[in-house]
């Protein structure tokens, strides 16, 4: 049984296309790599995915549930860390996560117990607003796992953050898969996709034109073995940036 | 599915997150403290008036004494003026703004003429019950001086009560009551509302356990809890006036509901700060006007019962019954189904609305 299963999902706005007719699945325990252009689909799959939008079309099932008729069973089982970094400015991170975790009927200890894991226990005291990027990111982790999901979604995690920071975030995700999460990941950084996932899907223009383990994709796409998968990215997808291109 | 306790307790949750939030949010608290001064000031200024020396008498004469009462300034710079009412009854209803209410006794003459010390009845609002033994000292004083002999005003327990229509401060604290809790209302609720949207908070709020449903009555709870601050504490400088506490309480009920409907109504439709603002003052002016001005006498016919139709009329007419006496179960129940299908009618707008933010 698949941990994510979707089949010709699709979602119009006002009469444009976001997402088309895409279908995939992924394994329990795996990280999937979900990779675009800007305005490729990427956060309006993973808004449907996770019960904040009803799809146009198609059907989808996360950790069992379906997106649209089981949303509220559904929302238990799934961590989401948003691509914007959408925390209580004015409260600490000890509050922010309390106050999750009240929703979620979580332990109180389980606060302390996520913050030791993002290793924000420190200043989680402090309040978020004097946060550096870095540091809100940990904290959105820490939310992400409260309830310990089986699935984690992850749009753009390390986008802005300093390279270090990158690195400790991708080392907290890569454990989360090796403890059994599956995580469902969107990013820019195609090193980072190459080195975490184990499967990668790219999207252009809402639909998916290529679906493989990375080190397959660069085999079949790839001219020559220093072919990287940015290269593999660029030349499957953003057919309308590279027309925008050349017309200029 | 989850049961009614589970929904509560969820709303309860942000509720209370959002009550604490709200006093950490500079904007919010100076706004609260601002409609706390202004209900104190209103107060202050509507009912205790200290600068105020007039006194306005209206005056029953049970045997036609030969006295006459013209306007004067006493010692203590108080002018007394005086209206005269051709009986008892007609004294309490003209009394509707006026400070107090005196029979001259039919032996009055006599009494001035032996030397005695006549007694007059005063009669007050009943707002002033608390101030029986002051005012009659009061009053005993002042009269005392206008006819230049000892005179004692009673007043004991004749307190009136104003009759459902008559004007008086109490129709002013029902449309002062709507200015405060709507605008308590419409500057908090939509921004609690705007602020998790503007955050992208509201993201995960609904990627967590609670739907929209319980985030939008989360917000509820949490403007409501500020409404019952303020107008509690309108109702607890105000109280006085009140004379029929069940009333009361579906008045401010209804008060608080609809303006709670109304907010979170601003809150899921405008997109903007600005927006809030401009529709705030849009929706105060709305209400308050048909409130002040639908009991106005000269009012055209066609404008009066469109304007009774708003529920802030309805609002209010319901206070002033709760101020008065005499109110007949028409006026009652017509009044009260106005705001109650207004409450209805807005918070189904709001749920349309929150049900379709997934689409």
């Amino acid at each position: 049984m698949y941990t994510i299963e979707t089949k010709e999902l699709t979602r119009d706005y006002d009469g444009l296309r976001a997402v088309d007719r895409i279908s995939f699945s992924v394994e329990p325990g795996e990280i999937f790599g979900f990779l675009g252009p800007n305005g490729a689909g990427k956060t309006t799959t993973i808004r449907m995915l996770t019960g904040q939008l009803l799809p146009t079309s198609g059907t989808a099932k996360v950790a069992g549930y379906d997106i649209v008729n089981e949303r509220q069973q559904l929302k238990p089982r799934i961590g989401v860390v948003f691509d914007s970094q959408n925390l209580y400015e004015r409260m600490s991170a000890r509050e922010n996560l309390a106050f999750f975790a009240r929703l979620y009927r979580v332990q109180k200890s389980r606060v302390e117990e996520v913050l030791a894991q993002v290793g924000l226990t420190e200043r989680a005291g402090e309040k978020v607003q004097k946060y550096s990027n870095g540091m809100k990111q940990r904290v959105l982790i820490a939310r992400a796992l409260l309830h310990k999901p089986e699935v984690l979604f992850l749009d753009e995690p390390t986008r802005g953050l300093d390279p270090h920071i990158a690195r400790d975030i991708r080392g907290i995700v890569a454990n989360l898969a090796k403890g059994g999460m599956t995580v469902f990941l969107t990013t820019h950084y195609m090193e980072e996709a190459d080195q975490l996932s184990n499967r990668v899907a790219f999207l252009d223009r809402g639909r998916i034109v290529a679906l493989d383990q990375p080190a397959r994709l660069k085999a079949e796409y790839g001219k020559d073995e220093k072919t990287t998968l940015e290269d593999i990215f660029v030349q499957l997808t953003g057919s309308d940036l590279r027309r925008g291109s050349e017309e200029l | 599915m989850k049961n009614l306790k589970d929904t509560l307790s969820i709303a309860w949750i942000i509720g209370t997150k959002d009550i604490l939030d709200a006093l950490k949010n500079k904007s919010m608290r100076v706004n609260i403290l601002i409609m706390m001064g202004m209900v104190v000031f209103f107060y202050w200024f509507g009912s205790l008036r200290p600068f105020d020396k007039n006194v306005n008498v209206v005056v029953y004469d049970e045997g036609n004494t030969n006295l006459t009462l013209e306007p004067v300034t006493l010692a203590d710079e108080a002018k007394y003026s005086f209206q005269e009412a051709a009986s008892l009854p007609g004294m309490e209803q003209k009394m509707a703004n006026r400070n107090l209410g005196l029979v001259l006794p039919a032996n009055l003459d006599q009494t001035l003429a032996s030397g005695g010390t006549p007694i007059l009845s005063g009669y007050i609002f009943w707002a002033d019950r608390m101030k029986v033994a002051e005012l009659e000292a009061k009053y005993s004083q002042a009269f005392t001086e206008i006819l230049g002999q000892p005179v004692q005003v009673s007043i004991g327990q004749n307190i009136v009560i104003p009759q459902a229509g008559a004007a008086g401060n109490h129709t002013t604290i029902s449309y002062l009551l709507i200015y405060f809790i709507f605008w308590t209302a419409l500057s908090i609720i939509p921004h609690l509302i705007l602020e998790e949207k503007q955050t992208k908070t509201l993201d995960a709020l609904l990627t967590s356990p609670a739907s929209p449903g319980e985030i939008v009555l989360g917000k509820a709870l949490a403007g409501f809890f500020y409404i019952l601050i303020i107008g509690g504490l309108a109702v607890a400088l105000f109280w006085l006036y009140i004379a029929q506490w069940s009333l009361a309480l579906v008045a401010f009920l209804g008060y608080a509901l609809l303006a709670t409907g109304l907010a979170l109504a601003v809150g899921s439709f405008v997109k903007s700060p600005l927006q809030v603002g401009l529709w705030t003052v849009v929706l105060i002016l709305l209400l308050e006007i048909p409130a002040i001005f639908f009991m106005e006498p000269n009012l055209k016919a066609g404008i009066r019962m469109v304007m009774t139709w708003f529920p802030s009329s309805a609002l209010a007419s319901l206070f002033r019954y709760a101020c008065s006496t005499g109110v007949t179960p028409t006026q009652l129940w017509s009044n009260l189904a106005i705001v109650v299908v207004s409450i209805v009618a807005i918070f189904g707008l709001v749920i349309w609305k929150v049900r379709r933010s997934d689409r």
